[in-house]
């Protein structure tokens, strides 16, 4: 039974893994440019093994200092006034909804984590009661139905908390991250701005001192498309995200349910059947 | 008033005075009731379904021990309530008892904790040399008596509200199982305890000189003891005993883990439930904030409902092991009483054995007075050897006996526990359908 247990926790890491790493392929797969990527194309259609290269020095400390500059910008950004009210709205409720959220993912962490040690608990049950079965020959039959029962309640607890975890731990832990990544791309559509304003600055020094004036134009203009592109498709980022996010919500909430209500009806009538042998015994 | 006390043999059916309830304001009631001041339904619910469980036994053991199953000898003992006496260091609480035999009209008395020790005592006194397997008294716990004589009216009113309906309960099963046994429920002490304004008071003999004199034989003795046993029974049976005391432990550990993890549960649903409230009320979509927001309201629904199997866990299954546990101690106690007695018969025959030499000494020695005063030692011995065979024959008897009793009343009330056991998680888990069912139409219209 031990051995069960182990297949069961084995089981449930798989089903796991596959669930996110296919949602992740899925996004990737919805969405008008990144499906256009050639490394994509590559992942999804090479029928041999790929072989792939892990970053090297320079990029890791190039990655680790991108962090850290983003951080400050964050910082900055957070406080730069936006006349779109569309933009301005966005960020805030972004902002604040991951905040929650982060809170809320800790909390169903430490939930899932309190439902899985439950099951545990039924399979040390179901010990004693084979314990009492060999050791009483008079109970021998009903503590060994009892310790069958409890046996079986242990698979169903597993069940009620891999599924507590893959519906709502994940759901949350994903959602916060998407809020996250949100909030990135805002970000970096206010460095667009904050840029072009810059821009703007320079350009009227330049016409002030008459110098440069056409290097200056074409950075502005360079800066203005830069800025409109990213507007664009934020704003449509955004909206997919929101319907998006809806869709999945709904479906992880109806999927959960639906799940505990069989799991605690397979309980119950575990027990029942259990509880009528007994009472024969 | 005193109570006519001469009764058929002692037994309980005999004058049963009639109470008024006038003795109740006898009782000083400084405080307001503690048992009163608590509100915790479901747990007196569980309590009362347990309670009524051991009544059932109960009365079908006093059934089947006078071979009559009608309910004409039937004895019903219930703590029908429970009050605080005094304040802080000085306070203690009283267990109000209400008695009832057969067709007789109820009796009412009062006792603290200490009343039941004392009682055990006497009863361990009584019976225990005659092989009886007395039935545990609740033990004493100075942690959680302390809890309440400082505990006040406000401050862990849920600790004392447990500890004391814990011990309450207890109580009534210590006296219901000792009015289930053929010989106690005939006892003059339990009678008095029963029925008597008075506790009965310990032995005045148990502590001082004597008192010392005769644990000093009793522990000397006991360390001695081997029996070359003829019949196998009582070495296989007390194995068996100290297997089940293993077994029961062991299990009594698992239950300890499923409460904790179960109140676990409790807390980091109700902590989930109330972020999921908050995460909702940041929403920007009214469908998905309302369902979250149903989300908040199932997990702490569902809270409630863990906190119930919990108290299950608990009450309709843990108790009924911890008390196993302690009926073994006591099991054990009388197998050591037999190996007692065994003793006591063999230093009693190696003493003849000695008073025999010394005739024999005498005998050659031609001293006449001296054998004559042998023949008297010789003859008083041999009285001595043959009483302490029969005291031998007749607790080995009676363990029997108890150990027979003991295994079929083990076996109903562990089984009995079980299928309540089992009811009520099957309440609790339709229960957990139910709020999941309530909430599923939240999740499908989210849009």
């Amino acid at each position: 039974s031990g051995i069960n247990a182990e297949y069961g926790d084995y089981l449930a890491l798989f089903k796991k893994t596959v669930a996110m790493h296919e949602m992740y392929l899925m996004r990737l797969a919805a969405h008008s440019k990144l499906r256009e990527d050639s490394n994509f194309r590559v992942f999804l259609e090479y029928a041999k093994d790929l072989k792939v290269r892990t970053k090297n020095k320079k990029e890791l400390i190039g990655g680790f200092f991108k962090n850290m500059t983003k951080n400050v910008d964050e910082a900055l950004l957070s406080s730069q006034k936006d006349k779109d009210e569309y933009f301005q709205e966005r960020r805030a409720f972004l902002v604040d909804y991951h905040n929650r959220i982060k809170e809320t993912t800790r909390k169903t962490e430490l939930l899932s984590e309190s439902t899985n040690a439950l099951s545990m608990d039924y399979m040390q049950l179901a010990g004693g009661f084979a314990l009492l079965s060999v050791q009483d020959p008079q109970l021998q039959r009903f503590m060994g139905q009892c310790a069958v029962t409890f046996e079986v309640m242990q698979k169903l607890q597993k069940r009620v908390s891999t599924d507590e975890d893959l519906k709502l731990t994940d759901l949350f832990k994903y959602y916060q991250r998407e809020a996250q990544a949100a909030k990135s791309l805002l970000y970096r559509r206010g460095r667009a701005l904050a840029d072009k304003d810059i821009a703007e600055n320079k350009l009227e020094k330049a016409q002030e001192k008459f110098k440069d004036i056409p290097t200056a134009e074409a950075y502005l203009q360079d800066c203005k498309i830069r800025f409109e592109r990213i507007s664009e498709m934020a704003k449509t980022e955004l909206d997919t995200f929101k319907a998006r996010r809806l869709e999945t919500y709904r479906k992880h909430l109806v999927d959960m349910s639906e799940l505990q209500i069989r799991h605690s009806q397979s309980k119950v009538s575990e027990l029942t059947k259990g509880l009528e042998l007994l009472r024969e015994l | 008033a005193e109570v006519s006390t001469q009764s058929t043999g002692g037994h309980l059916q005999g004058a049963i005075p009639v109470r008024t309830n006038s003795d109740h304001d006898r009782v000083p009631f400084n405080t307001p009731a503690v048992g009163c001041a608590l509100d915790d339904t479901k747990t007196t619910a569980l309590l009362n379904a347990a309670k009524e469980s051991a009544q059932q036994n109960l009365k079908k053991s006093i059934g089947w021990v006078n071979g009559d199953k009608k309910s004409k000898d039937s004895a019903c003992i219930e703590i029908s309530s429970y009050t605080r006496i005094g304040e802080g260091y000085n306070s203690y609480i009283v267990y109000t008892i209400q008695t009832a035999l057969g067709e007789a009209p109820k009796t009412t008395v009062q006792r603290r904790f200490n009343d039941f020790f004392v009682l055990h005592q006497l009863i361990v006194e009584n019976y225990l040399p005659r092989g009886v397997i007395v039935p545990p008294v609740p033990e004493k716990n100075f942690m959680g008596t302390a809890k309440v004589r400082f505990g006040g009216n406000n401050e862990n009113i849920q600790d004392q509200s447990l500890f004391i309906k814990r011990r309450k309960a207890a109580l009534e099963r210590y006296l219901n199982r000792l009015m289930a046994h053929h010989l106690i429920s005939k006892d003059e002490t339990l009678r008095r305890f029963l029925q008597e304004e008075d506790a009965p008071r310990p032995n005045p003999n148990a502590s001082g000189i004597k008192g010392f004199m005769k644990n000093m034989e009793t522990m000397v003795t006991k360390a001695t003891a081997r029996i070359n046993e003829v019949d196998e029974w009582y070495e296989d049976k007390q194995g068996h005993i100290l297997e089940m005391e293993e077994t029961l432990k062991k299990i009594l550990a698992v239950v300890d883990n499923i409460v904790a993890d179960r109140r676990d549960l409790v807390a980091k649903s109700a902590a989930f439930g109330a972020s999921c409230l908050h995460l909702g009320e940041g929403e920007d979509n009214a469908s998905l904030r309302r369902a979250i927001t149903k989300l908040s309201e199932l997990e702490n629904n569902l809270s409630t409902v863990h906190s119930e199997m919990a108290d299950s866990d608990l009450f309709v299954f843990g108790e009924t092991v911890k008390d196993y546990i302690s009926i073994i101690q006591a099991a054990k106690a009388a197998f050591d009483e037999r190996v007692k007695t065994f003793s006591v018969w063999e230093s009693s025959q190696s003493t003849l054995a000695k008073k025999r030499e010394a005739k024999n000494k005498a005998t050659l020695q031609g001293k006449a007075d001296r054998v004559a005063q042998c023949d008297e030692d010789i003859r008083f011995w041999e009285g001595k050897v043959e009483k302490c065979q029969e005291d031998f024959e007749v607790i080995s008897k009676n363990l029997k006996e108890e150990i027979r009793i003991f295994e079929e009343i083990w076996v109903r009330d562990i089984k009995e526990s079980a299928i309540s056991y089992f009811q009520k998680l099957i309440d609790c888990e339709n229960q957990i359908v139910g709020h999941w069912k309530e909430f599923l139409p939240e999740a499908k219209i989210i849009n």
